[in-house]
């Protein structure tokens, strides 16, 4: 019996810290997206830079999922699909949660808290499945 | 759908993760499979009776049976 390392462990470490690094990078520039508008008085190139550095950190994290789930093997992969089906349940319960809570006077939240919440929900989620095919 | 999986691994003295690596797969799907919470794809399947040098349906008690087709008659109408 050799004492070669489990390749499955190699494979799904590196995943699992991509997901983090790109989820830490969405929330960073969201966070710069939160504070331009006090540095960046102008319109027009506020919003460019507000959305261009959003969207394309939010493509990283799709980017980095996709090939999370390119390299899981069959049963990994359907745990994935599961837990974004996962994720859509819980987000629509989510949302019509807070459209009740809002009639009854919470404050209006925006969109991008729906979609702050749903990526971190799906990312925890993930994380799970990684951490369970260690 | 029943295997006999565990019994094939205990024969040859491997756990799951020592199977998992030389299916390619993580140990989570080897018990999964074991277990019967997932039924593997065919081209796993293939892989698990090349290595264990059995055919797919030893390794698989399949529980359904495709059911029996009558070709209906000539001139008749269809449902």
């Amino acid at each position: 019996m050799n004492n070669r390392p489990l390749p499955i462990m190699r494979i799904y470490s590196r995943p699992a810290i991509g997901i983090l690094f790109s989820l830490w990078a969405y929330l960073c520039t969201l966070g710069m997206a939160a504070v331009a508008p006090r540095y960046l008085p102008a319109r027009g190139l506020r919003h460019l830079i507000v959305l261009s550095v959003s969207l394309l950190t939010l493509l990283l994290v799709v980017g980095i999922t996709y090939f999370v789930y390119r390299d899981c093997d069959e049963y990994v992969q359907r745990r994935i699909l599961k837990s974004a089906a996962l994720t859509g349940v819980i987000l629509a319960f989510s949302t019509l949660g807070y459209f009740c809570l809002e009639q009854l006077g919470a404050p209006r939240l925006s969109m991008i808290a729906v979609n702050l919440y749903g990526c971190a929900v799906f990312s925890v989620l993930l994380l799970w499945v990684l951490y369970r095919a260690r | 759908m029943k295997n006999i999986l565990p019994e094939l691994r205990a024969q040859r003295g491997w756990t799951q993760g020592e199977l998992a690596v030389r299916l390619s797969v993580s140990r989570q799907t080897v018990n999964a499979v074991e277990t019967g919470r997932y039924e593997p794809s065919l081209s796993l399947a293939f892989t698990m009776a090349a290595l264990f040098d059995l055919p797919i349906e030893n390794i698989f008690l399949g529980r359904r049976r495709p059911r029996a087709f009558t070709a209906p008659e000539p001139g008749a109408e269809s449902p």
